[in-house]
């Protein structure tokens, strides 16, 4: 079996990780935040909201500079497989 | 004294405002990736909405940039958000087969200039603060690509299954055939309740199962929220980082999942390691 990039399910993945994940920068220089509306929710419904939900001053009280990871806080289950315990996101 | 607050707080609000209109006055440096530059000193691509991406480096490491003015990009139509994630990815494609090792970023990361200092300035000040980190990142994934994993069980094949194989079901159905309406619309509940719980158990029978094979050809394994699909039920979702020559590995493996009754998956990359470097 081959991975593929150009089928629909390529343009989920793709459109799940640009949008959801990869390095974001989290200090006073960054004017937004991975286009913080679409994080994690739908996209169609984050479009909706974008405006309202986009807010420049947001980071203005960040002052360090560091990495941060865009996830969200999610419920997770522990699922142990042999000796090793994964967190699986439900 | 409450007007004094008042005041204050017109004050604060005048001055947020102030910088906000000098802040989309400015320039920006919007993000693609961090590569190591290595031998390589030249790379010009074109971007998002045709920008001239260019390096910015602070020794050997680079952040792959383009300039705009310092305001994200925001649309409310689908398409053009869609236009605007594959131009990041095509640079990012880019860097990746000139420098071989990138950290990509996610979309819309833009840096503008803050207290007197110049955005390109900023970007390499960062570089240089995150050297150590940003290496080890690197190191992590060099050599690796990120593959995305979906397995699919047909939720009627294994309903199927379970109707045919569970007792409890069978002794409620044999029930209903003689119950009146309401008591067999009671037992049809129950059955429905055992099936959800029994679907349940072959999914995560499955998904350990699976996540063990996978696992044998990956470096490393992140797994993801399987969400349900109308006829089809998750069993697994992750992200995986693979090195080149176990690809072709984990692609038989997954073929032969895919080929057993019942199944299906999808294989998606290679992708930068998005989920391998944040």
């Amino acid at each position: 079996m081959e991975p593929t990039r150009e089928t629909e399910a390529g343009l989920v993945d793709l459109l799940d990780r640009v949008l959801e994940k990869g390095l974001i920068i989290h200090a006073d220089v960054v004017i937004t935040l991975a286009g913080v509306p679409l994080i994690g929710i739908n996209l169609k419904a984050a479009l909706a909201n974008m405006e309202t939900m986009l807010d420049y001053g947001m980071f203005e009280s960040c002052t360090k500079q560091e990495f941060v990871t865009i996830e969200k806080e999610q419920k997770q289950k522990e699922v142990s497989v042999e000796q090793e315990k994964i967190l699986v996101p439900t | 004294m409450q007007q004094e607050e008042q005041q204050n707080k017109e004050d604060k609000e005048e001055l947020v405002k102030e910088e906000v209109v000098q802040d989309a006055q400015e320039e920006g440096r919007y993000i693609y990736c961090v590569v190591e530059k290595g031998n390589t000193s030249e790379f010009q691509e074109k971007g998002i909405e045709n920008n001239s991406v260019y390096l910015l480096c602070d020794g050997d490491l680079c952040a792959v940039v383009h300039t705009c003015p310092a305001k994200p990009y925001v649309s409310p139509h689908k398409e053009q958000v869609i236009d605007w994630v594959k131009a990041h990815q095509k640079v990012i494609d880019q860097a990746y087969a000139v420098f071989g090792t990138v950290i990509p970023f996610s979309f819309d990361v833009i840096i503008k200039g803050s207290k007197g200092k110049h955005s390109e300035q900023l970007v390499k000040e960062w570089l240089r603060s995150k050297e150590e980190e940003l290496k080890k990142k690197i190191e992590r994934i060099k050599g690796k690509q990120e593959f995305g994993v979906k397995i699919f069980l047909h939720e009627q094949e294994v309903m199927k299954a379970i109707m045919q194989s569970n007792k409890e079901i069978q002794n409620l159905e044999d029930k209903i055939k003689i119950a009146k309406k309401g008591v067999a619309y009671f037992h049809k509940q129950k059955i429905q309740a055992i099936i959800k719980k029994e679907i349940e158990k072959y999914a995560e029978l499955y998904f350990k199962e699976f996540y063990k094979k996978i696992k044998q050809a990956a470096e490393e394994v992140r797994v993801e929220k399987a969400k349900k699909q109308d006829t089809f039920i998750m069993v697994l979702n992750a992200s995986v980082l693979v090195k080149k020559e176990h690809v072709s590995a984990l692609g038989d493996m997954l073929d032969y999942i895919h080929k057993k009754q019942g199944f299906s998956v999808e294989f998606t990359g290679p992708w930068p390691p998005y989920s391998f470097t944040s």
